[in-house]
């Protein structure tokens, strides 16, 4: 399995990132497991030395500790020293314990965080041929809850798998080495009980998956109903909406208590061998103890063991079973991680060069689809600080132009120029330095005006940003707000119309000032008089900077120096507004419309009605 | 403003309000469930007795000891135990699961009564977290918190009593270290509930983070903002680390706290106890059981403590369940409609409120509305509409057309005025009566998970396939359906995003004339489709509309001319009404409106 694979690799690397860490985190756990088992070995000695046998001896360092302390009569009489030894151990193991929780929760956590930053990183160095295709739901998904599950493994299920491994493989040489027989019989059922959890949890998994969606299709039901509320009342189907909720909500709590009933099982079976494993260690040891072939002490201490070991025994069953979820989502985050980033040609760091703004296509051939053309051997050459409108029809390729000038898409048939340089050898960072530009869906973050425009040059000045905003006619709408530019927009604020959403792009990219600016049909949502404003504006740069402005609008067509009409992928004509007027062609149309030197609308007010001319 | 839920009375009392609601319906369940608690505890505490009894008997008696009776004994009170424990892990369940149904099902269909300005006033995504997290919530709180009170509070004490009995001095000194044992679980337990929260906040904070993040990229790439993205969003996941860790640390203190504090009472055991055995004043067994119930008592406490700091966290749930239930409605039938519709029986001529159930003519006379009393959106708006007419609504965005239609459908009801159908006020009329008889296509088309079949006869419930077809063929759509590889059982996926937005709309209009309803409402229903799709619907129109009371709130040309009347409403008010060639003529807004809508017609032809 190629697949398995890879979410080892991924695992192994988060897991060897940290793993000075882990390591002391599994030490520190060995001698909090080694002082959990001291409080009950302490009560057998005071047991076995003090209560019942004061005359035996003891073997070893225990021995030198009584006689340390002045031998058992003094300990017989100063007791608090035992009873202090008991709290001290307590303390000592609680401290271990902690200790391997800390350092053990730093690495996991510190996985965690690492890797949530490289997946941000890694979304925005995605190409967008990719983004493009793929269900950003799904994407956010991965990034959010599988890492949460990823989290949940490392942080549950790894540390406590890790820390009942060393528990057990602390205290059952250490019980060993006390009673061979004591030991059998505590530990006889542990086995089953962990083969019980384990299996129990790995069969379960399909019911609880089944009670997952049918939470899922519940909540699907409220939110229809709620997000559809006009069509219900529309409809008026209230009676029916509640009897679709009702069947839904039958069958998810029918189905979650069929999987609290075999929890109900579970519990009670596998508390039944937990406290049949105390029976036996209770009725075995005790004949052990009345046949003198155990102490009292050691079945004491004994009984502290098997209540030591046995809940994380039944942990482990379950957490062992748990984490198979894990490797799915371990699989589904590296898949993303496998994605190729977007990537520079060897040497084209040339970060610092200027560029003036001369822009060449040459040739260019491009599609998104390899059977699909957009773009057909388009030619065209735009001197540095000419303006140069570019009309044509939906799907003409004309915003094509500019995911490729951007650097956002490849082009491999064909050339363009900036400044006579090739654009594939200029890194991609510099590029968009150069190039401001807006994309045609205005994208706003859910942060303060002030934040938004000045998302792409942080550091400017206030001054600044009222100069772009103004250009961009937005400035007196921010200051009608009353909380000016800190108002802030998105879900939790205020929420923009279509025109001031544009506006709002427009100051953004208008403050970052690059020698290039590309508008994409960026003023359709404003108004005609607003929008003849802002290129007023825009043109007070004329000269100085390459202006590309994709438009439907022949007042702004008008004041380019060049209109490009573009169609089926190519150029159909290009020249001034006078010279396309006079030649027939779509600019001529369009212009024929929009003039209102129309003879159709003429006609069309005497139509009858239902007879209007259509035009496919 | 009835409905908000801001002025609910009863906030107060919400868990008494709650509790009422729950208990009577589950007497049993609740009763059963103490029992096997009860039951549960007192098994538990048995178990060290005879751990007690054993080790004074091996004491006593050496290998005379009868062990097969401890053996038999210790079986018996398993049994028992095991038996309770899944008995009360069931009714637990089972009670979670019955409040959890009545709580869900109260809410969902007191949702359905609610008016639309409720809806207006709180977001999809609150009210889904009532109904569905918050009522989880509360059930469990209240099912499992019943378990744990009444196993472990009689654990408690039952253990502290067994001591006092065994032993008064070393007895009091355990029950004089308990309540130390209980602040301290107190204490964890609520500071690792509220870092829960938080914890639980700033990740689903991080989602939103994300989400931006990917919806945002590629404005980030064209802005260069790559960096300070990642240097911005490692501060959000560096809080989500700083949060974490204290949430696990605060966790895996809880636990050696809460044993160091039981370590003392069993090494204070071991001391004092342990002399007495020496001093022969009390039995090894003693002294071992009070060494094993010191720690046994350590569950009951920290689950008791747990518990109840949840209990009181999840007030703030309740509350808000509770206020949800008790918004009342803005709009609902007058009793006097109410007691009208309990009497009459609907047939063909009747309506199941006993009035006419033919809609003859409408009329809105001296209609004013506001959805906020210091912005009027409707005056003194009066029209008549003679049965089977078709009336288009134009003009400027925010002038009041929507707010027409939805006076008409009873979404709202008007502030002063009054619409009358059939010459009687609707407000006497009852609301079930005039919804079902509407037809309603709106300017965004929403579809219910489910097919494309079971979408159309959403409108019209009983529908055979036959009508169904009959109804896509009306609007032009069958053949666009039969051409889909599944056909009339192609799935919805949820929001229909597997459907173009023109196949959607043409759809919910499918959906809305198989019912044959008396009035169709039309509110921009061809704005969001393509020009293929708005052909298709204007050809179907024509003989959909026919002999049809209709609204059509519209800026298409097409549909606007079909019409047999058209309203030009601007600000609130009638400003200009009349046939198309009239409000022509009139050369008034209509005329303008329509010469640029022209335009724009046909600039959109030219450039697609």
């Amino acid at each position: 399995m190629n697949k398995s694979k890879h979410h080892n690799r991924l695992l192994v690397e988060l897991i060897r990132s940290e793993k000075w860490y882990y390591l002391a985190s599994v030490v520190s756990v060995g001698f909090a497991s080694y002082f959990m088992f001291l409080v009950p070995t302490i009560g057998k000695v005071v047991i076995d030395r003090v209560i019942d046998h004061p005359r035996l001896t003891t073997p070893g360092l225990i021995e030198n500790l009584i006689q340390s302390v002045g031998g058992v009569d003094v300990l017989a009489r100063n007791l608090w020293i035992a009873g202090l030894a008991i709290v001290a151990a307590t303390v000592l193991a609680g401290l271990f314990m902690y200790l391997k929780d800390y350092l053990a929760a730093k690495a996991c956590e510190g996985t965690v965080r690492d890797l949530r930053n490289r997946l941000y990183a890694h979304l925005h160095r995605l190409p967008e041929k990719y983004l493009g295709n793929a269900d950003s739901g799904d994407i956010l998904q991965r990034c959010t809850s599988d890492i949460d599950t990823l989290r949940e493994f490392l942080t549950v299920q790894v540390m406590n798998i890790g820390r009942t491994v060393v528990l057990l493989c602390i205290m059952i040489p250490l019980m060993l080495a006390q009673s061979v027989a004591m030991s059998a019989l505590s530990l006889v059922l542990l086995p089953v009980v962990f083969y019980f959890a384990w299996h129990f949890f790995g069969r379960i998994k399909v019911l609880f998956q089944e009670v997952e969606e049918a939470e899922g299709e519940l909540t699907n039901i409220v939110q229809e109903n709620l997000t559809g509320i006009r069509v219900v009342r529309a409809f008026a189907r209230q009676a029916h909406e509640c009897a679709k909720f009702e069947e839904k909500n039958h069958l998810y709590s029918e189905l979650n208590y069929r999987l609290i009933c075999m929890l109900a099982n579970f519990w009670s079976l596998s508390d039944l061998l937990c406290l049949a494993q105390g029976g036996v260690l209770l009725i075995g040891g005790g004949w052990l103890v009345a046949h003198d072939q155990a102490s009292m002490g050691t079945y004491f201490a004994f009984i502290g063991y098997t209540t030591i070991l046995i809940w994380p025994i039944r942990q482990l069953g379950q957490e062992l079973s748990e984490a198979s979820k894990a490797t799915v989502s371990i699989g589904r985050i590296q898949e993303i991680l496998n994605v190729p980033e977007e990537t520079d040609q060897e040497g084209s760091a040339q970060s610092g060069v200027t560029l003036s703004g001369r822009i060449t296509f040459n040739d260019l051939s491009f599609g998104y689809d390899a059977n699909k053309p957009v773009l057909r051997k388009l030619n065209f050459d735009i001197a540095a600080g000419e303006t140069v409108a570019i009309v044509g029809p939906t799907g003409a390729g004309k915003s094509t132009i500019i995911r490729l000038l951007m650097r956002l898409y490849d082009y491999d048939m064909g050339s363009i120029r900036l400044d006579g340089q090739e654009l594939f050898s200029i890194d991609r960072t510099t590029v968009r330095q150069h190039i401001g530009t807006l994309l045609q869906e205005p994208f706003l973050f859910s942060r303060s005006l002030r934040e938004n425009i000045k998302f792409g040059r942080r550091q400017a000045s206030d001054e600044d940003m009222f100069l772009s905003s103004n250009d961009a006619s937005v400035h007196h709408t921010i200051q009608g707000f009353s909380r000016g530019y800190e108002t802030v927009i998105g879900e939790r604020g205020v929420s923009l119309s279509g025109g001031q959403k544009q506006r709002v792009t427009l100051s953004r990219t208008l403050l970052q000032d690059t020698p290039i600016l590309i508008l994409d049909d960026t003023l359709s949502a404003v108004d005609s008089v607003t929008e003849r404003n802002i290129i007023q504006a825009l043109h007070k740069k004329r000269g100085e900077q390459t202006l590309l402005i994709i438009t439907h609008r022949i007042s702004v067509c008008r004041e380019a120096d060049r209109i490009l009409v573009m169609q089926n992928g190519g150029l159909s004509a290009q020249g001034s507004h006078e010279q396309l007027i006079d030649q027939p062609g779509f600019y001529r149309d369009l212009w024929g419309i929009q003039s209102g030197q129309n003879r159709e609308f003429q006609t069309s007010l005497s139509n009858p009605v239902g007879k209007e001319h259509r035009s496919g | 403003m009835k409905d908000s839920i801001n002025s609910t009375p009863a906030e107060k009392g919400a868990w008494k309000v709650l509790f009422m609601m729950c208990y009577e319906p589950n007497k049993v369940l609740f009763h059963r469930l103490i029992v096997a608690a009860l039951l549960t505890a007192a098994g538990e505490a048995s178990l060290t007795l005879i751990t007690k009894a054993v080790v004074d008997d091996i004491e006593l008696l050496g290998s005379q000891i009868d062990l097969f009776k401890y053996g038999a004994l210790y079986c018996f009170v398993l049994f028992t135990i095991v038996i309770c424990i899944r008995t009360f892990i069931r009714l637990a369940g089972r009670l979670s699961m019955n409040l959890m149904y009545s709580l869900r099902k109260q809410s969902f269909e007191h949702m359905q009564e609610l008016s639309f300005s409720f809806f207006d006033n709180n977001a999809v995504g609150w009210l889904l977290a009532r109904i569905t997290s918050d009522t989880a919530r509360i059930a469990r709180v209240i099912a499992w918190g019943t378990l744990d009170l009444f196993w472990g509070v009689p654990l408690i004490l039952g253990i502290l009593t067994v001591l006092l009995i065994l032993d008064l001095r070393l007895g009091l000194i355990v029950l004089a270290l308990s309540p130390f044992l209980a602040a301290i679980a107190w204490w964890f337990n609520s500071r690792i509930l509220d870092s829960s929260r938080l914890l639980r906040r700033t990740n689903s904070r991080l989602t939103a983070v994300f989400n931006e993040g990917i919806a945002g990229v590629t404005t980030s790439k064209v802005l260069v903002r790559e960096k300070q993205n990642l240097e911005e969003f490692s501060e959000d996941s560096g809080l989500m680390y700083r949060q974490s860790m204290y949430n696990l640390l605060l966790t895996s203190a809880f636990y050696p706290f809460v044993s160091i504090f039981v370590s003392v009472a069993t090494g204070v055991a071991l001391w004092l106890g342990g002399a007495e055995v020496i001093a022969g004043g009390l039995t090894l067994g003693t002294l071992v059981a009070f060494m094993t119930y010191s720690r046994t008592l350590m569950d009951p406490m920290l689950e008791v403590s747990g518990k109840l700091a949840e209990l009181q966290r999840t007030t703030a749930c309740v509350e808000r369940v509770i206020g949800l239930l008790q918004v009342q409605p803005d709009i609902e039938d007058s009793e006097e409609v109410k007691a009208r519709m309990r009497h009459a029986s609907a047939n063909s001529a009747t309506a199941l409120d006993g009035g006419s159930s033919a809609i003859r003519d409408i009329e809105f006379s001296q209609v004013c509305f506001s959805y906020k009393p210091e912005e009027p959106v409707l005056k003194n708006f009066s029209l008549k509409v003679a049965a089977g007419s078709t009336i288009a609504l134009v003009g400027p965005t925010g002038s009041g057309k929507t707010t027409v239609v939805s006076l008409l459908c009873r979404f709202y009801e008007p502030v002063s005025g009054s619409i009358l159908v059939n010459g009687e006020d609707y407000l006497g009329r009852s609301l079930l009566w005039l919804q079902s008889n509407l037809g309603i296509v709106l300017q965004s088309p929403f579809l219910f998970t489910g097919t494309i079949k079971s979408n159309i006869r959403y409108g019209k419930l009983g529908a055979t396939d036959e009508e169904i077809v009959a109804a896509a063929k009306a609007v032009n759509v069958h053949d666009i359906i039969v051409k889909m590889e599944n056909g009339y059982d192609t799935a919805i996926q949820e929001g229909g995003n597997n459907l173009s937005t023109g196949q959607k709309q043409l759809i919910s209009f499918a959906r809305a004339i198989i019912g044959d309803p008396q009035i169709l409402v039309m509110d921009e229903a061809t704005s969001s489709v393509d020009t293929q799709t708005e052909q298709l619907l204007q050809i179907s129109l024509r003989s959909v509309l026919r002999g049809r009371t209709s609204f059509v709130i519209a800026h298409r040309l097409s549909t606007i001319r079909s019409a047999d009347r058209i309203l030009v409403i601007d600000g609130g008010e009638l400003v200009e009404q009349g046939s198309h060639e009239q409000l022509l003529s009139q050369r008034g807004q209509y005329f303008d409106l329509y010469q640029k809508q022209f335009k724009t017609e046909r600039e959109e032809a030219l450039m697609s």
